[in-house]
C-alpha cells in the first residue's frame, strides 16, 4: 500500500474586511474598513495600530468569534464562519478553566476530540514540556504566576496541533523580563513546529523582533496603512542600528509623521 | 489551638440568663428549665409520650427534607441553566418567576392540601417550593457569571454546544449551584419542621413539637427546637465543607 500524503501548506486571506457596529442609535461606526492581505504558512505576522483601530476585533474575525460585515476570511480557500481547532488561539488573559489543573486545560481540546485518556495525557504532557511547564502540570492557574499562566495557554492552543495561532497582545500584562524570555520561547517554538502565527500587539519593538511581517492599521475606521516586510537576520538584536530603524519608520506611520 | 472563647459569649450568658429565669418563673408550662431539656436531648432514642423518639422524629424529618429537597433540585438546576444560557427562557420564565417567588412556601399549605391530600405528597410540595427559587435563581446567576474568554477559549477548541455545556457552563457555574442549594436546603428545613406542624401529620420533629406542647411538655418542645438547630448547623457545615473542598478555585479567580 502507498500512502501518498500530501501537505498543502496553510493560506489565510483576508478579503475586504469591514466591520460595522451598531450604536443602537441608528448610528452605525465603522471600526474596520476593507481590510484584506494574506498569510503564508509558517509566516509570524504582527498587527500593529494605534489604540482603539480595531486590531483586536480583526483577530477575533480571523478566529471566527465575530463575523465581519462584509468581506470574508479564507482559511484555505474555505470561508471562516465559527471558531474552530484549526486555529488555536491565546488570548490577552489567559482564559484558562480555573477549576482544572494545568494538564487537564491543556488536554480539553483532546478531550473533546474523545481520544483516549492516557494518549492525550501523553500529548498534553509534551507540549507542556515543549513549553517548559512540565514540572507545574498539577497547579492550578491561580498558583501560577502570569508569564506560566501564558506558557500554559500557548501549550493549550498547540495541543490540537492548528495550522495557525492567533495571539491577542498575550504578554502585554507580563513584566519587561518575562516578556523577552517568553517572546524568545514563541521563536523557538514556532521553529520546532512550524506554524504560522498572527500576533496583535500594540509594542512595536515586541512585533519587530517576532514578526517576519508587520501590518499597520490607521486610526478609526481601521484600515490598512502599511504592510512591511521585516527583513531583519535572526536571532534580532534589538539595540542593533537596523533594529532602531526599522522601529523610527514604523513609529513614523503610527503617530502620522509618515502618511 | 484556635479557640475563640468571646464567640461563645453571647450563647453562654443566654443560657445563663434562660436558667436564672426558670428557676424565677419556676413554672416549667412557661419555662422549662436547663436540666430538663437536656434529660430529653441526652436520651434521644426514648420515647416521647408515645410518639417515637427525638432520634425516629429527627430521621423523618430528614427523610422528607432530603425528598423534597431532592425533587427541588432536579427541577431548578436544569431551569436555571436554561434561563441562565438562554436570554428567550429567561424572558418568559422571569415573569412568573419574581411573581411567584414573594409568596411564602406557607401559603400554598391550603393548595397543597387541596391538590395533593394530607400526607407526605403535599410535605414534599411545601418542601420542595421553598428550596426550589433559591436554588433556581443562584444556578441561573452562575451561568451568567461564567466568563465569555472561557467559553471563547473552549469554542476555539472546536467544541460543541453540548461539549461548552459540559466543559465550561457546568463547571463554571458549579460553586453558585452549591450555594443556592445549600441556601435552598436551609429554607426546606425551615419548611419541613413548619409543615410537619399541620393537622394530619403524625411524625417528624414539628409534629413531635406541637404534640409535647398539647401535653403540656414545654421541655419536649424546646429540645425540640435544640435539634432542629443543631441538625441545621450541621448541614450546613456539610455544605461549606464541599465548598471548600470543590470550590475554592471561586475565591481566586473571578
Amino acid at each position: 500500500m502507498v500512502f501518498l500524503e500530501v501537505i498543502r501548506p496553510m493560506k489565510l486571506e483576508l478579503k475586504g474586511i469591514t466591520k460595522e457596529f451598531d450604536q443602537g442609535n441608528g448610528n452605525t461606526v465603522v471600526t474596520l474598513e476593507d481590510i484584506s492581505f494574506e498569510i503564508n504558512d509558517k509566516e509570524i505576522v504582527g498587527i500593529l495600530g494605534p489604540s482603539g483601530c480595531g486590531k483586536t476585533t480583526l483577530l477575533r474575525i480571523i478566529a471566527g468569534l465575530e463575523r465581519p460585515t462584509k468581506g470574508a476570511v479564507l482559511l484555505d480557500g474555505v470561508p471562516v464562519t465559527k471558531p474552530g481547532a484549526r486555529m488555536g488561539m491565546i488570548f490577552q488573559e489567559h482564559a484558562l478553566l480555573p477549576w482544572r489543573s494545568v494538564l487537564e486545560n491543556v488536554s480539553l481540546g483532546l478531550e473533546i476530540l474523545e481520544i483516549p485518556p492516557i494518549q492525550r495525557q501523553e500529548k498534553a504532557m509534551s507540549y507542556l514540556d515543549l513549553v517548559g511547564l512540565k514540572d507545574s502540570s498539577k497547579s492550578r492557574p491561580y498558583e501560577l504566576s502570569g508569564g506560566m499562566r501564558q506558557r500554559a495557554a500557548v501549550a493549550r492552543a498547540l495541543v490540537l496541533e492548528p495550522s495557525l495561532l492567533l495571539m491577542d497582545e498575550p504578554f502585554s500584562a507580563l513584566d519587561p523580563q518575562t516578556r523577552k524570555q517568553i517572546q524568545a520561547d514563541i521563536l523557538r517554538i514556532q521553529e520546532k513546529t512550524s506554524k504560522a502565527i498572527v500576533l496583535v500587539t500594540h509594542s512595536v519593538e515586541e512585533a519587530i523582533f517576532l514578526a517576519d511581517k508587520l501590518i499597520i492599521l490607521s486610526a478609526r475606521p481601521g484600515k490598512v496603512q502599511k504592510i512591511l516586510e521585516v527583513k531583519l537576520e535572526r536571532p534580532r538584536d534589538r539595540m542593533s542600528l537596523q533594529f532602531l530603524e526599522m522601529r523610527e519608520e514604523v513609529l513614523g506611520y503610527l503617530d502620522g509623521r509618515t502618511p | 489551638m484556635n479557640f475563640r472563647f468571646h464567640k461563645l459569649l453571647l450563647p453562654l450568658s443566654l443560657i445563663l440568663l434562660w436558667q436564672v429565669l426558670a428557676l424565677y418563673i419556676s413554672n416549667p408550662f412557661v419555662l422549662p428549665n436547663i436540666g430538663a431539656v437536656l434529660s430529653v436531648l441526652l436520651r434521644p432514642t426514648a420515647d416521647i409520650l408515645g410518639s417515637g423518639s427525638l432520634i425516629d422524629n429527627a430521621m423523618m424529618s430528614l427523610f422528607r427534607v432530603a425528598l423534597g429537597f431532592l425533587i427541588a433540585s432536579c427541577l431548578a438546576v436544569p431551569l436555571g441553566l436554561a434561563m441562565g444560557h438562554w436570554e428567550a427562557a429567561r424572558d418568559v420564565a422571569g415573569g412568573l418567576i419574581s411573581a411567584l417567588r414573594p409568596v411564602p412556601p406557607l401559603a400554598w399549605v391550603p393548595l397543597a392540601m387541596a391538590w395533593l391530600k394530607i400526607g407526605l405528597l403535599s410535605i414534599l410540595f411545601i418542601i420542595a417550593l421553598g428550596a426550589f427559587f433559591p436554588i433556581l435563581l443562584s444556578t441561573a446567576q452562575g451561568v451568567l457569571g461564567v466568563k465569555r474568554s472561557w467559553m471563547e477559549a473552549v469554542s476555539m477548541m472546536g467544541a460543541r454546544e453540548s461539549d461548552l455545556i459540559r466543559s465550561v457552563i457546568l463547571p463554571g457555574s458549579a460553586p453558585e449551584i452549591w450555594n443556592g442549594m445549600r441556601v435552598g436546603f436551609g429554607i426546606a428545613w425551615m419548611c419541613v419542621v413548619a409543615a410537619e406542624m399541620l393537622p394530619g401529620t403524625s411524625s417528624g420533629l414539628g409534629y413531635l413539637i406541637m404534640y409535647a406542647y398539647g401535653w403540656g411538655q414545654i421541655q419536649v418542645v424546646v429540645a425540640g427546637m435544640v435539634a432542629i438547630g443543631i441538625i441545621g448547623i450541621l448541614i450546613d457545615q456539610l455544605f461549606i465543607a464541599v465548598e471548600r473542598r470543590w470550590f475554592s478555585w471561586r475565591s481566586y479567580d473571578r
